[in-house]
């Protein structure tokens, strides 16, 4: 692995993969998830950050969506959530979703109730186009960019907005 | 220093331990400060955990700094105080420092906040630092020192988001939203 102290690129930078920001910002870098609308009423996306104090103990994530789905943008997303743990006794403080200026998106944080690797990850959905278009989501959350690579990302559709997985 | 003409670069992730900087103009990188500024005087906030407002100092120089004259920007907040987000921000400001070095600002988005009574107030520094009076800002805090972030930064020519590094950002908590103590 190369390692640059300071570096200036007179051109273009390419990334091919993803970039973590490191310890400057703290964000991780967005993720995609590109899928076609399907009849159910929301689309739900399981997180690689543990839903546990790993590493949201008494230290708050913001979790940001952006998105949409379908041709004429039924669904649009653009919400921000606040995501805790409470670091005595694990509890969930993580459902609050304090920006929303998103459009038809009606989204919703919840902890998974199954175990994914050994923890609860933390999981959200949103209303999805019932008419088979694509859509999008772009994910990424702010603090705790170290559980980018905790565990593998997932996406499934239900009618309910909560306890998928 | 290493000089690149161009760079692709893969693997998953790519790490960057500092920030990077489009020195075209665009965008500076993210300044994260963690959000919890106790007041440094019981006279002004008593108890010292009080204080209902944060303040932080920005690199940007706005007085006798001909470069940043008429070249304005946008700065972007976004932010949370306390374990639960009690208190949220989400604003983009215009800036402007005039040809006489008046301070003009319009918060112009309000993405979302929560919590809050009051938009982000800016002001110039009554201290010099580095030579220069700098750009500061007041936001709410919760009377307490709970964990809360900002993550700060601004867009616009490259006078402007050159200024990234010009000089050491600062915080402190207080007890008033403006800068009467005065903070910086």
């Amino acid at each position: 692995m190369a390692t640059l102290v300071t570096t200036s690129i007179s051109g273009s930078l390419t990334v091919s993969g993803q970039m973590l920001g490191g310890t400057n910002s703290d964000q991780t870098p967005w993720y995609k998830i590109s899928y076609t609308g399907s009849t159910d009423l929301y689309i739900h996306v399981r997180l690689p950050l543990p839903a546990d104090t790993t590493y949201l103990g008494w230290n708050p994530s913001i979790l940001e969506v952006y998105g949409f789905n379908g041709y004429s943008g039924d669904k649009v997303h653009d919400f921000k959530a606040l995501l805790n743990v409470n670091g005595y006794d694990n509890g969930w403080y993580g459902s609050q979703i304090p920006m929303n200026d998103g459009f038809n998106s009606s989204p919703t944080v919840y902890r998974s109730s199954s175990t994914y690797g050994g923890q609860t990850r933390v999981c959200f959905s949103v209303r999805q186009d019932q008419n088979s278009e694509p859509g999008h989501l772009f994910i990424r959350w702010w603090n705790n960019q170290g559980a980018w690579n905790s565990f593998a990302w997932a996406y499934t559709t239900s009618n309910s907005a909560t306890g998928v997985y | 220093m290493a000089s690149l003409t161009s760079l692709a670069l893969g693997g998953n992730p790519v790490t960057v331990s500092g920030g990077i900087l489009q020195q075209g103009g665009g965008c500076t990188p993210w300044m994260r400060l963690y959000h919890c500024g106790d007041c440094p005087s019981t006279s002004d906030c008593n108890p010292t955990y009080s204080g209902g407002y944060l303040h932080v100092r920005t690199p940007i120089p706005c007085e006798g700094y001909t470069s940043i004259r008429n070249v304005p920007l946008m700065f972007e907040l976004v932010a949370f105080h306390t374990y639960s987000g009690d208190y949220t921000s989400d604003f983009k400001t215009v800036i402007n420092i005039d040809g006489s070095d008046n301070l003009e600002y319009n918060v112009r988005v309000n993405a979302g906040s929560y919590g809050l009574s009051y938009e982000p107030y800016f002001y110039k520094s009554s201290s010099t630092y580095g030579g220069y009076k700098r750009l500061c800002m007041s936001i709410q805090k919760i009377g307490c020192c709970c964990v809360g972030w900002l993550w700060m930064r601004w867009w616009g020519d490259s006078a402007a988001t050159n200024l990234w590094n010009h000089y050491a950002w600062g915080q402190t908590g207080a007890g008033n939203r403006t800068n009467t103590y005065p903070y910086f």
